[in-house]
């Protein structure tokens, strides 16, 4: 049961990104939000998910809080919960 | 920004889908109103309520909205001046939505047993309140169509393209201009996207040229590019000639 996170560039105003691996399976992408989200630059924001990982109005100060939510997230997760 | 007696606005309304005669503009002018103000995001009906009035909104903005799995609010229409949004209690008896104010708002309440009252009284505003559940019913079929398939960009053009026309028509949009004192978690959960890519699309369309939003005042710079990028057609607000889409222009 590893998680793993992969930087990746992104195609948007917000360039930082970072594919969120688990067990070696794709499961969601952060995104770092740059200086025009305002309150919000710098922190990172969950675009989308698998596995109960989707919720688009997460943010999270820094990757190791992000890791401890998505890490909590998939302990709880149901085996078959792949529907979204 | 309110001006005059509070049924001017639902006479503004009303004229600006179908013409009302004198006699009916004296009608709906003999309602009793009752106005109270209200402070931003302040529910003014909850679903589940039984309204013995309707509400008309004077000033500023209301919404309908309905709570997904019990915490994700999704926003189903916007009511400027001049909308009853929840003329439907006049017949449906229990409420099936909430309605909520954004930014501050005031609103008038007309009691049921008057509109009852008047109805039967005058064809001609039976039929107009009938013709505004019709549109009603048109934008939520629009809406559809943008939340199920248009993406993020012209989802929230597209109804920054609607509420233009619409606040047109009753006056309260000159040269492309009018306040808007939504947070972009508003627009985003009327568009059924975070308020993060709310602010992408924002900072997308601000780069296009297409518009302006600064200190809740929103200027609409390319009317023709905004209406391309929300795949916009304004035939489903049903509004009469002046207040027709490309005739738009201050007032």
């Amino acid at each position: 049961m590893t998680l793993e996170l992969k930087p990746i560039e992104v195609a948007s105003v917000d360039r930082e990104g970072q594919l969120i691996l688990f067990n070696g399976a794709l499961v969601g992408v952060l995104v770092k939000l740059s200086n025009l989200h305002g309150e919000l630059s710098g922190r990172w924001h969950l675009e989308t998910g698998y596995n109960g990982l989707r919720d688009e109005r997460l943010t999270f100060p820094d990757l190791d809080a992000a890791k401890r939510w998505i890490n909590d997230r998939l302990a709880n997760a149901a085996p078959d919960d792949a529907t979204n | 920004m309110a001006t005059g007696q509070p049924y001017t606005r639902l006479i503004r309304r009303l004229e600006s889908i179908g013409a009302l005669s004198e006699e009916s503009r004296h009608f709906i002018s003999q309602l009793p109103m009752t106005v109270r103000s209200y402070k931003t995001n302040q529910d003014i009906l909850r679903e589940g309520d039984v309204p013995t009035q309707c509400c008309l909104v004077v000033d500023g903005y209301l919404c309908r909205h309905k709570m997904a799995n019990g915490s994700k609010r999704q926003i189903i229409s916007f009511h400027i001046p001049g909308d009853m949004p929840d003329l439907q209690s006049l017949h449906l008896t229990r409420l099936d939505h909430n309605i909520s104010t954004l930014g501050p708002a005031a609103v008038a309440f007309i009691p049921h047993a008057a509109l009852r009252e008047m109805l039967p009284r005058s064809r001609e505003l039976t039929h107009a309140f009938w013709r505004e559940t019709l549109v009603d019913a048109a934008m939520f079929r629009e809406w559809v169509v943008n939340l199920g398939q248009r993406e993020a960009l012209a989802r929230v053009s597209h109804i920054l393209c609607e509420m233009t026309l619409r606040l047109q028509a009753i006056g309260l949009a000159r040269e492309f201009t009018f306040a808007l004192p939504w947070t972009q978690g508003d627009l985003g959960d009327a568009c059924g996207i975070s308020p993060v890519h709310v602010n992408r699309v924002i900072q997308n369309l601000r780069a296009r040229g297409a518009i302006e939003w600064h200190a809740k005042v929103i200027k609409i710079l390319n009317w023709e590019e905004l209406k391309s990028i929300g795949d916009f057609s304004p035939e489903y607000l049903h509004l009469r000639g002046e207040h027709h889409d490309t005739r738009i222009e201050a007032d």
